[in-house]
């Protein structure tokens, strides 16, 4: 099923939806475009002025935003989410809400320039070689690894040092730089993430930046540096470290 | 039925053998003791521990088993000091390890054991053989985690050698015969190993007692102590490292 509608007004814009998404048995997503103003509230609250973005509802509740460029969407809802429509003020109004965790988010429309409701069927799972999984996807993907609430915003953010691997915000809307070493870390390894935090107070004009140093492993010595410099750290526990080719398994010796 | 009566630092020796590799353990519990043997997620390493009944104060069993949640149980027995005595018993009616320390009573759910696998130990061949204090081995062990996360340990018909090396950084130590309490073998055999697995396993043997080891060429290393004095045994499984080129 594939439905579209082309420059809308608002009350055709909600009966659309109305009757090709909400009252559809099948679940379907919706993708919309337009002129919109994103007041988000969880553990955290932002507003996203008015701009034109891509909306996207998946068929399990999970929102996007997208704006016109970068990789990443500027805001989301998780998994689960539910979604309202309705005309408020001579607006279109999505309302996105799910209790656990706790998250509300108002898109209010003042034009739209397309929706597209479709029903997909992908059971297919992704097939990763050792190699291509990297943490920082995982991080990416469950930002649970590191801590609850924790939003990734940019994934490799240029600074005047050098490169961030992950530039985050934390439930209290406090800037997280993350550094992703793959394997040991070291002494060179925390200036290196110091230096990112010191640019990143300046770009953001904050006193308050949190770095956390992620890897497999980090020696004592190294924690201490950190503690020194007020930075964080996070070992990644066995269960989730990277597949590693060079490490045998007791399977391959069994008869 | 369990019911048994003993010294919180066995269970705390138990907790330190088998956590660092796997959470969700079956112990295996029969009138003469308690044995267990488990696999981490990874595959790379395994645990079997047997402990005897007399290594409890008290100690009433019949054959059945206990799915424990090793995190959980760890975090009980923290409460405790080493030298006060935890109280375990299994509660039929409500299928829980009812955990008493001094007055406190902590009921704690079990783990179906039902589909939990019973891993077997693989047939390896392993010609040398080291034994020698744990205080010997973790020194050298200690001061490779800041230089590498994998070392090699070489068994030679003189000495027994462990190597790490990093990217500028290197760290050697040599015991000869002399300082061991044992050394075994026909030829030279070496085998790398991820330090983190390593470590953990060696870190819960006190530093008087004796470690046996066991190594052959790109084999796994069998790693054998006691507990509870003598009256636990432990033996370890690490799966090697490929070397590098």
């Amino acid at each position: 099923m594939t439905k579209n509608l082309v420059n809308p007004n608002n009350t055709d814009a909600l009966e659309f939806i109305k009757k090709n998404h909400t009252n559809k048995p099948d679940k379907t997503m919706l993708i919309l475009a337009g002129d919109c103003l994103i007041d988000y509230k969880g553990r955290a609250r932002s507003l996203l002025d008015w701009g034109e973005r891509v909306i996207m509802i998946k068929q399990d509740g999970t929102l996007l935003v997208h704006q016109p460029e970068m990789r990443e969407p500027i805001n989301w809802q998780p998994t689960g989410s539910k979604t309202e429509f309705k005309i408020k003020e001579d607006k279109l109004v999505l309302k996105s809400y799910i209790k656990k965790p706790p998250e509300k988010m108002k898109i209010k429309f003042r034009n739209i320039k397309f929706i597209t409701a479709i029903s997909l069927k992908d059971k297919a799972k992704l097939i990763i070689s050792g190699m291509e999984l990297d943490f920082v996807n995982q991080i990416i993907n469950n930002p649970s690894i590191i801590e609850e609430g924790l939003r990734v915003v940019k994934r490799e953010k240029p600074v005047k040092s050098g490169m961030i691997d992950l530039f985050c915000y934390d439930k209290n809307h406090t800037p997280v730089i993350i550094e992703v070493k793959r394997s040991l870390a070291n002494i060179s390894s925390v200036h290196q993430l110091r230096m990112y935090v010191k640019d990143t107070k300046k770009d953001v004009d904050k006193a308050n930046v949190r770095g956390i140093l992620c890897a497999p492993k980090i020696p004592d010595m190294v924690k201490h540096l950190l503690l020194d410099y007020g930075l964080e750290w996070i070992e990644v526990e066995r269960k989730i470290m990277l597949p590693d080719d060079k490490q045998k398994t007791l399977k391959e010796f069994a008869e | 039925m369990f019911n048994a009566k003993v010294k919180s630092e066995v269970l705390k020796g138990i907790i330190d053998v088998v956590s660092p590799l796997v959470n969700e353990v079956k112990f295996n519990i029969t009138p003469k003791g308690i044995s267990l043997r488990a696999v981490d997620p990874a595959h790379v390493a395994m645990v079997d521990l047997e402990i005897k009944s007399d290594a409890f104060d008290e100690y009433k069993a019949t054959n059945m088993e206990l799915g424990i949640d090793m995190d959980k149980f760890a975090s009980i027995i923290r409460l405790s000091t080493s030298n006060d005595m935890v109280n375990l018993e299994y509660d039929e009616d409500t299928n829980r390890l009812i955990i008493k320390i001094g007055n406190l009573v902590r009921k704690m759910g079990l783990i179906d054991t039902t589909g939990m696998p019973d891993p077997k130990m693989p047939n390896l061949n392993l010609p040398a053989k080291v034994v020698l204090k744990a205080s010997e081995l973790t020194q050298g062990v200690r001061a490779s985690e800041t230089v590498s996360d994998h070392l090699a340990l070489t068994v030679n018909k003189d000495d027994f050698e462990l190597f790490a090396e990093g990217d500028t950084d290197t760290v050697n130590l040599k015991l000869p015969k002399d300082l061991l309490l044992e050394l075994d073998t026909n030829s030279k055999c070496k085998s790398l190993f991820s330090i983190d697995y390593f470590s953990n396993m060696i870190k819960p043997v006190r530093g008087d007692d004796p470690i046996t080891i066991m190594i052959g060429n790109d084999n796994p290393i069998r790693v054998e102590f006691n507990i509870a004095e003598n009256k636990g045994h432990v033996t370890y499984l690490l799966a090697p490292r490929i070397e590098s080129e």
